[in-house]
């Protein structure tokens, strides 16, 4: 175990030696929170990867600052960005199916990932998002940031409680 | 109009206003339309709760390897669904009736209990609350139901608001089409206005240029008719002498210099009297049409007046403009062609040079080409005359003779002297005439033959002609033999009106014997008017006047003269007699007029008998009367004794 972060830090070298090298994706070391299948080509667990809280607080948490339908007033959701998180797992597909707790599906289009800037939120105000506070994950859009995001369309495609992305 | 616009597009705000606000409305009806899916929370919180309640049961059974977190993760998932009952439209439509607080109030203790307890909790225990959850499962589905319904009432409500707003939207855009159309009306009748007046404004323009056009041609006509004659269409007196001042101001000596000419027709008043004006008018104007044709190298042609005209030249020679006149002359008189008859016109040119004397006067130079003119006139042969310097010291001086005559008769600076005429054979006195002397106050003695054409142009002739034959008359009754008085008559004199009265009224008032009076009168008178003279002589004679032609001769003798005009009397020029003793031609000029007189019965006087040799060759050729130096000079009355002998 010992032998990780040494090994991590000759990963980070090879990919800043040679960007074009994708980074092999770790293991999940704490709960999964996040499974991303489907149309993939970085994945750790067979056709999937499994993501922890860590693995995916390490790929870079970004936040927004939001009025949303769900809450009163504005709100500060941390997470990150839908399209970091595909560029790591190297999807390649049109839409993400974002799949809920309770079974519920939304489908994301690709290009909201590339163009939106929307995260998969896992911080509320700085706490992590229980499954009560409508976590693990929670799709957010920087509603604020643009009229046409404030929009019964960008809403609904805003799933919480999400644990698993298919994509196709 | 515009107040109607105005009311128009208060109207049209007002309604666009109206309308956003009412398409706001219906956003936001929309809006809450779409926000209504508190149906669906309800509904998967139905869902959700009975998954728990599965889970639950399989856990208590110890069923497919369920786990307690299973039934934690369904749990926390229904905790956070009733977290949202707290919250929004959700909230009050669970609070607004007893029912459904009472529902959700006993969900959310048996959520809560449950989640208190879970991991405590024995098979009894569980079973318990399986059961009270069972018995929430009706009341649950009732709410989804109830929400449902709600919904569906919501929508039905919308959907009316809507068609409302759907309504009033028609109504507001029915409206702005109508604020439209009459919009568009009002700018076309606007425009068409606008046109309208465009069109007058337009008219009111050509009518404006159109007045100023013809402004502009009655100026030019007014100009034209102050600057031009309108009989020949030669510049005026006006423009002549703006052009004359114009040349006079530019001119240098030598290279410009100015040359005036002035022309006068001759004769035009007779040919003006006997022909008509029409065709004196004519003449007028063919001549002028003449004088541009020849003078294009004139500066100008212009009618002065009357048949008088003047040409400016400018840059030419004294011999050049002289030429120029020649040449101008000539070409004027060639004979014209008007009404098919010929007629011909001469003219007389006086012309002044501004360098030579040197003149920058316009006044005095036109005075010096009148005085050329003049002299042109009064000249026999060329009737051209270029102004010389001398020529004004002449004319200043005649123009004092004229003063100075005028007031002669006034004062009576007359004196007639008379010379005896005698009979040739006996030396007898014949009669005696009358000549008539101006005593100067300053100049002496002046003859008549300087000073009676000055006379008879002032014309002053009939009244000096008449003080003198007066005179003479008188002076005839005082002789005591009964001889005869001769007086010249001029040619004026004769043909003044009422000379045959004057005569008579004279010799009635002198008591003298009409028999004895003869006048003297010169074959010119017979140029003009032959008749007309004709009757005053015979009308003369009918008073027992005697007529004698003078200067027999000289002038335009012919025998059609000696024909026509009763006459008592020849009176040969003393020309005549000069040579007589010593010419063969001119004795038998002087035999043939005194055999002509013989022949005709009248008396025949030879003038200018001087010596004894012409007195004894008339005397051969059987003269009666003769008259000369060598009998008698002329002499005053004082000195006429022999007539005064008793
Ligand atoms: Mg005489």
């Amino acid at each position: 175990m010992k032998l990780l972060p040494s090994l991590a830090a000759l990963l980070t070298g090879l990919m800043f030696a040679n960007m074009s090298l994708a980074e092999p994706l770790a293991k999940p070391v704490g709960d999964v929170v996040l499974t991303v299948s489907g149309n993939i080509s970085n994945t750790n667990d067979g056709e999937a990867a499994k993501f922890d809280r860590a693995m995916l607080e390490e790929i870079g948490m970004v936040d927004i600052s939001t009025n949303s339908p769900w809450y009163d007033e504005v709100k500060t959701f941390s997470g990150v960005p839908m399209k970091d998180l595909m560029e790591l797992v190297g999807a390649k597909g049109t839409t993400i199916n974002a799949v809920a707790l309770n079974d519920y599906e939304t489908e994301v289009p690709m290009s909201d990932a590339q163009e939106t800037g929307m995260i998969l939120a896992m911080k509320l105000d700085g706490q992590d998002m229980e499954v009560r506070d409508k976590g693990p994950i929670f799709l957010i859009y920087p509603y604020d940031s643009n009229p046409t995001f404030q929009n019964q369309a960008y809403y609904a495609r805003s799933a919480w409680q999400v644990t698993r992305l298919i994509v196709r | 109009m515009t107040r109607l616009l105005g009311i128009l597009i208060c109207m049209f705000i007002g309604a666009t206003v109206y309308m956003s606000s009412t398409v706001a409305q219906r956003q936001s009806v929309l809006r809450e339309v779409a926000h209504h899916n508190d149906t669906w929370a309800i509904s998967q919180t139905v869902s959700e709760f009975m998954r728990l309640e599965a889970q639950l049961a399989f856990y208590s059974l110890s069923l497919e390897e369920t786990s307690i977190d299973d039934v934690r993760l369904r749990l926390d998932i229904i905790i956070s669904r009733t977290i949202s009952f707290k919250e929004g439209t959700l909230k009050d439509f669970l609070e607004s009736k007893p029912f459904r607080k009472d529902t959700i109030t006993e969900l959310v203790s048996l959520i809560d209990e449950l989640d208190k307890n879970l991991d405590t909790m024995d098979v009894a225990q569980i079973e318990d609350i399986l059961v009270r959850m069972s018995a929430l499962n009706g009341p649950l589905t009732h709410l989804s139901a109830q929400s449902v319904q709600k919904s569906w009432e919501d929508i039905e409500g919308n959907l009316e608001a809507l068609e409302n707003l759907h309504l009033i939207y028609s109504l507001v855009v029915a409206f702005l089409i109508l604020c439209w159309g009459v919009l568009v009306i009002l700018v076309f009748r606007h425009n068409r206005l606008l046109k309208q007046a465009q069109k007058e404004a337009e008219g009111l323009n050509n009518s404006l240029s159109a007045a100023g056009q013809e402004l502009r041609e009655k100026n030019r006509r007014l100009e034209y008719l102050a600057h031009y004659d309108s009989l020949t269409k030669l510049p005026n007196r006006v423009l002549f002498w703006e052009e004359l001042e114009k040349a006079l101001k530019a001119s240098e000596p030598g290279a410009s210099s100015v040359t005036l000419l002035l022309l006068d027709l001759d004769d035009f008043k007779s040919i003006n009297d006997t022909m008509g004006h029409d065709l004196g008018d004519m003449l007028l104007d063919q001549v002028s049409a003449r004088m541009l044709k020849f003078g294009t190298d004139a500066q100008m042609f212009c009618r002065l007046g009357g048949d008088e005209f003047a040409c400016l030249l400018v840059g030419k020679t004294l011999d050049e403009s002289l030429a120029f006149a020649r040449g101008l002359a000539g070409w004027i008189a060639l004979p014209y062609k008007i009404f098919n008859r010929e007629i011909r016109i001469g003219c007389s040119v006086g012309l002044a040079n501004a360098d030579q004397p040197r003149c920058d006067d316009a006044q005095m130079l036109f005075k010096r080409a009148d005085i050329g003119l003049y002299r042109a006139k009064a000249s026999m042969q060329e009737r051209i005359c270029l102004f010389e310097d001398y020529m004004q010291a002449e004319f200043d001086d005649r123009q004092e003779l004229e003063h100075d005559l005028r007031l002669a008769v006034e004062r009576d600076e007359f004196e007639l002297v008379y010379q005896k005429q005698v009979e040739v054979m006996s030396l007898n006195v014949h009669g005696v005439e009358a000549l008539v002397r101006w005593n100067h106050p300053t100049r002496g003695q002046i003859s008549p033959a300087a000073f009676i054409p000055i006379a008879e142009e002032l014309g002053i002739i009939v009244e000096l002609g008449e003080v003198i034959l007066r005179r003479a008359c008188i002076e005839a009754t005082k002789w005591t033999k009964p001889i005869k008085i001769a007086v010249n008559l001029s040619p004026i004199q004769l043909q003044a009106p009422g000379i045959v009265g004057t005569v008579l009224e004279i010799l009635n008032e002198t008591g003298l014997d009409p028999a004895r009076l003869e006048l003297e009168i010169t074959e010119t008178v017979v140029l003009n008017d032959r008749n007309g003279v004709v009757d005053i002589l015979n009308d003369l004679r009918a008073l027992g006047v005697t007529i004698a032609i003078d200067d027999f001769g000289t002038g335009y003798s012919s025998l059609a003269v000696l024909r026509d005009i009763p006459f008592d009397t020849i009176k040969l020029d003393k020309a005549f007699v000069r040579d007589i003793a010593v010419s063969p031609e001119a004795e038998a000029l002087v035999k043939l007029v005194i055999d002509v007189g013989n022949h005709l019965g009248r008396t025949v006087i030879i003038e200018g008998i001087e010596t004894e040799a012409q007195h004894q060759c008339i005397r051969r050729m059987g003269c009666q009367v003769s008259q000369g130096f060598y009998f008698a000079r002329p002499v005053k009355a004082s000195m006429l004794d022999f007539l005064h002998v008793a």
